[in-house]
């Protein structure tokens, strides 16, 4: 193999350093803001690299060729490029702009990087004289509200001005300012804290204000932001927060809780009281001694650990609910649902989606469809009106389901069943109370663990009837097969062949019992002991 | 590759001075928008939505309000024109977001958002077009009379969960670059629906309550389309497989040049579908 000599290039290396004394000189502030003209033009290399291959072609008259380097190449700058553009616009980007970093003991903010602001600081105090509900109006920054002392609201302000010049930067700095005071009369008076962005409006400044309020432990708060992020903890009393496009969260307080968010993330945490959320954004709640109520759409709801009722709205997302001790109710048409470890009832209404209910002590009363369901545990009786659904229960009080299209399999039932379905199979299995199917254009199996005294009835019209049971079963039965055959494993228990394609069964076996009914209009009957299923499938 | 990697730093030190007059990177001034029109003496409402560059929202408004609009956007960028007047019982909504073609680095962006509420006590002649970004169109509970959709590139989601309250004589739904999910679309009580696929697949649920025979025309494009049918409705498919495109027909059978679903002659409703092929398959499954 024979080393190819590069020769090195001046050209190259004056490149080079004039790259590195932009991003210093950018790093002081003098120069255009490289980074977002690189996180912006970036894909202006990829043209350039094209465009000179299409030269090469025309200068040197060969085929156009691409090397796997070349790939590799362009493919890693698209990577990078790509990456650069992200972090410039997205929420990363905000966090790696503001984000303070002390090298050699000098801070430097990479944000600078990205454009130039400047962070003020101020702080003010207004005295209480009684306890009096406090109201925080904000905009384009964050709101965290705290407790602090019973007689004073402590406000810290951070001001982000966004300013190439300082000394503009401070002027404007100066000019943004905290209000404190109280607002209405005798009841209805509260205290309010806010920013004179509205007095601002009319000058060109481009600013973030951030709130930290310190108020009484025991106090009514309000907070209405828009394009920031509300933080509330520790207090007791009423709160009633709104915000936009950012994260909203309450965490570790008692009282009573609504919140409004829209466009950004929700969290509810530890809290003593009734929470009603309304929501455009992800929802997540955790730990509420109350009733809860939240509505969202598009975006998940992930909710745990209620003591309290529940009740949901969304669409077109999911809703996952875990461990809740009173009633739940769901109505979330479009998105997928996911229930467990329920005290009480569950009523739910949804479509399209896959659901998943386990562990409830009650009954479940649900509307569905054009879903794959599966349900399991269920204490009380599980009631579901369906429509084209595949319905999978599991130990299960007892069943009602009236439904159009659906396909229903089901064990370990252990109360009366009540199935109606059409043009989809029912498979009962392990039952031992009254069971009554109606299937029409579906095939019925049924497989009882025991008879009890209930009735066993199965009605089908185009789909075949198969009914396995205990060897030493005893009961009554009839059966009618009016275009079909009629097979029976019973010794004494012979079907009469009615006429041709039709077959009749009816008799007692042993003492009678419960009674039997099986009906198809053009199907087969067949009448098993239970265990001849496996010994065909074995021969089989 | 080698001269490829030195063209880096060049290109890169000549973009500073390129642009020439930069302005720095600030946080984007955003304007939001809240509007409404309370409800007078309209007997129908017609909405002509254009909305470039963003996420469109769409979903029935209770109460005696013709219309809401809540916008988000990038002041330095686009400019809202809305404006709704009401002659002869009808009234019209009409949105645009326009760009405004600025170049350079003038702020940070901000993300375009639209949410639309449309009334639920009028019939509402629906007609969208959007640009690139995501859309999602919560029909359930409109009075959907028409619905006109051009989606451009991004994805976009139509879901009906209800059955319309009145017919919808027309659909017409002109798929771009994403891909499209459509979900209920018996619940719109349309008459024809036409759908034209583009590069971006999709699937067509005709899930929902079925109320009258109807007629489908879909062009497929170079993304595939998937249409699900709930079991019962008889349907008629006229086609021709190509050799560029799959063609999947589950429980149909051929006769007279016609795919027919198993009990079409039985069904109640009965659905035409006619399927022009292009490089994307088409499939009919059951649910």
């Amino acid at each position: 193999m024979r080393d190819r000599q590069y020769r090195p290039s001046l050209i190259g290396g004056l490149l080079w350093t004039g790259l590195g004394v932009i991003f210093l000189l950018r790093n002081f502030g003098i120069g255009p803001d490289v980074w977002s003209l690189a996180a912006r033009y970036w894909p202006i290399l990829l043209i350039l690299l094209g465009l000179g291959k299409v030269i090469d072609y025309y200068r040197q008259k060969e085929g156009i060729s691409v090397r796997f380097g070349e790939i590799i190449g362009i493919l890693f700058l698209v990577l990078i490029g790509t990456l650069i553009t992200k972090a410039t616009q997205s929420h990363v980007g905000r966090v790696f702009r503001e984000l303070p970093i002390s090298i050699g003991g000098t801070p430097v903010r990479p944000g600078e990087w990205f454009g130039t602001s400047y962070t003020y600081r101020e702080e003010k105090s207004y005295a209480l004289t009684a306890p009096t509900p406090v109201r925080i109006e904000n905009s384009y920054g964050s709101v965290v509200v705290t407790p602090g002392s019973d007689q004073e609201v402590k406000v810290r302000i951070r001001k982000v001005v966004y300013q190439n010049d300082e000394s503009r930067a401070k002027q404007i700095a100066a000019e943004i300012q905290v209000e404190g005071g109280p607002e209405g009369q005798a009841e209805a008076a509260s205290f309010l804290v806010k920013t004179n962005r509205e007095a601002l409006a009319s000058k060109d400044y481009r600013f973030n204000t951030d709130l930290e309020v310190l108020v009484p432990p025991k106090t009514e708060v309000k907070v209405e932001n828009s394009f920031g992020e509300v933080r509330v903890a520790n207090l007791e009393g009423k709160l009633e927060l709104n915000t936009t496009h950012n994260e909203l969260e309450i965490r570790d307080c008692t009282g009573e809780f609504n919140a409004s968010n829209h466009y950004g993330d929700s969290r509810f945490v530890n809290l003593t009281g009734n929470l009603t959320v309304d929501a455009r954004g992800r929802v997540a709640v955790e730990t509420i001694k109350g009733n809860v109520t939240v509505t969202d759409e598009f975006h998940p709801v992930e909710i745990r650990d209620v003591d309290g009722t529940l009740t949901v709205t969304n669409t077109e997302s999911s809703v996952s609910v875990e461990k809740v001790t009173k009633p739940v109710v769901i109505d979330a048409r479009g998105s997928q649902v996911t229930v467990s470890n329920l005290g009480s009832s569950l009523k739910l209404a949804t479509s399209h989606r896959r659901v998943q209910v386990s562990d409830v002590e009650s009954g479940v009363d649900a509307e569905t469809s054009y879903l794959s369901a599966t349900l399991k545990n269920i204490k009380g009786k599980a009631t579901i009106r369906s429509n084209s659904d595949r319905l999978t229960f599991e130990d299960v009080g007892a069943l009602d389901v009236k439904a159009q299209g659906t396909a229903v399999t089901a064990s370990n039932v252990n109360g009366p069943i009540d199935i109606e379905t059409t043009m989809r199979d029912v498979d009962l299995s392990n039952f031992n109370a009254a069971c009554k199917v109606v299937s029409q254009f579906g095939d019925i199996t049924l497989s009882p663990r025991t008879l009890g005294k209930g009735e066993i009835s199965a009605k089908g019209r185009n789909g075949a009837i198969e009914l396995y049971l205990p060897e030493g079963a005893a009961f009554e039965i009839q059966a009618n097969a009016r275009n079909g055959r009629i097979v029976s494993d019973f010794a004494g228990l012979l079907p009469a062949e009615a006429g041709p394609d039709m077959g009749t069964l009816s008799g007692k076996v042993k003492s009678g019992g419960p009674k039997i009914v099986l009906d198809s209009e053009y199907g087969n009957i067949q009448l098993r002991t239970r265990g001849s299923e496996k010994a065909e499938n074995r021969s089989n | 590759m080698r001269k490829a990697l030195w063209s880096l730093p060049a290109i890169l030190l000549l973009l500073p001075f390129a642009g020439c007059d930069f302005e720095e990177r600030v946080p984007a001034e955003v304007v939001s928008i809240t509007k409404s029109q309370p409800l007078g003496a309209e007997k129908e409402l017609q909405a002509d939505i254009r909305f470039d560059v963003g996420s469109l929202e769409v979903a029935a408004e209770k109460g005696a309000l013709a219309y809401t609009v809540d916008l988000d956007y990038d002041k330095a960028s686009y400019q809202d024109v809305i404006t709704y007047d009401q002659s002869g019982g009808t009234g019209r909504l009409n949105f645009r977001l326009e760009s405004l073609h600025k170049l350079g680095l003038r702020s940070d962006r901000h993300p375009n958002r639209l949410r639309l509420g449309l009334t639920n006590t009028l019939p509402v002649k629906l007609a969208i077009n959007t640009g690139v970004g995501d859309a999602r169109l919560s029909l359930t509970g409109l009075q959907l009379s028409s619905l006109d959709i051009e989606s451009g590139v991004g994805g976009a989601r139509i879901s009906s969960y209800e059955p319309n309250q009145v017919s919808c004589d027309r659909i017409r739904i002109r798929n771009g670059v994403g891909s499209l999910d459509a979900v209920g679309l018996a619940n719109l009580r349309f008459n024809d629906l036409e759908f034209e696929g583009g590069v971006g697949g999709a699937n067509l649920d005709f899930t929902g309550e079925w109320q009258r025979d109807a007629e489908i025309k879909i062009q497929v494009g170079v993304g595939g389309v998937s249409v699900k049918m709930p079991r019962g409705i008889g349907v008629k498919v006229e086609g021709q497989k190509n050799f560029l495109s799959g063609f999947h027909l589950d429980g149909f059978t051929m006769r007279d040049s016609f795919y027919y679903s198993e009990g079409y002659d039985d069904a109640k409703i009965r659905v035409s579908v006619r399927v022009v092929t292009g490089v994307g398959g088409f499939k009919i499954s059951w649910i």
